[in-house]
């Protein structure tokens, strides 16, 4: 058995793992980062600029 | 004048919460998303009504409502990643979901399906993390 057969055989075994899968997909797909409210929901609301609008026409 | 009071009430409370078994967890975060979802077509909709009805009162108050949702599905979102107590968290999300579509109804405005949907959910959410709110605290 030659080592590029023995890696082979090691490289099969690890992305046959959940684990390993898992990690992987999450790398791939950024899932970890993708679905934060914290990037659903920014700092400043839509209402908050309206409630600026009219309040600038109001003083104009 | 009743749903400020019970607001008031329910935000005044002390809460705890038990970390959740893994499918659990998995089920609260998706609810987290859901209601943030909820939160967000909810403030588009205050945002365009009160732009329409020249309401700016409206706006800031769809405003302070947004923030305690934001504030508290973040700190909800972040409780879930950490294995902490998030439970009271969400139900302070609930609230201020409620409260924002409450101010939309005031103004005429219908809810869209999102934001149903993410209200509909409450019920559910509140015996999913089993926070128990208390005056007082």
């Amino acid at each position: 058995m030659t080592l590029a057969t023995v890696l082979e055989i090691l490289v099969q075994w690890a992305l046959g793992s959940p684990v390993v899968r898992d990690a992987l997909t999450k790398i791939a797909t950024g899932h970890e980062d993708a679905r934060k409210v914290l990037d659903v929901l920014p700092l400043r609301s839509k209402s908050a600029i309206s409630a600026r609008e009219l309040s600038d026409a109001d003083e104009r | 004048m009743r749903g400020v009071l019970a607001i008031v009430m329910l935000l005044a409370a002390s809460c705890r919460m038990p970390a959740a078994a893994p499918n659990g967890r998995a089920h609260v975060r998706a609810y987290v998303m859901a209601l943030s979802a909820g939160v967000v077509v909810a403030d588009e909709l205050c945002a365009t009504a009160s732009l329409r009805l020249r309401d700016r009162t409206m706006a800031l108050t769809c405003d302070n409502h947004y923030q305690s949702a934001r504030k508290s599905l973040i700190a909800a979102d972040e409780g879930i990643d950490a294995g902490s107590d998030y439970g009271c968290n969400i139900v302070r999300g609930v609230i201020a979901i409620q409260a924002m579509a409450s101010t939309l109804r005031s103004r005429g405005v219908a809810v869209p399906g999102v934001v149903e949907d993410a209200l509909s959910i409450a019920d559910e959410l509140t015996s999913v993390t089993k926070c128990e709110l208390r005056d007082g605290a």
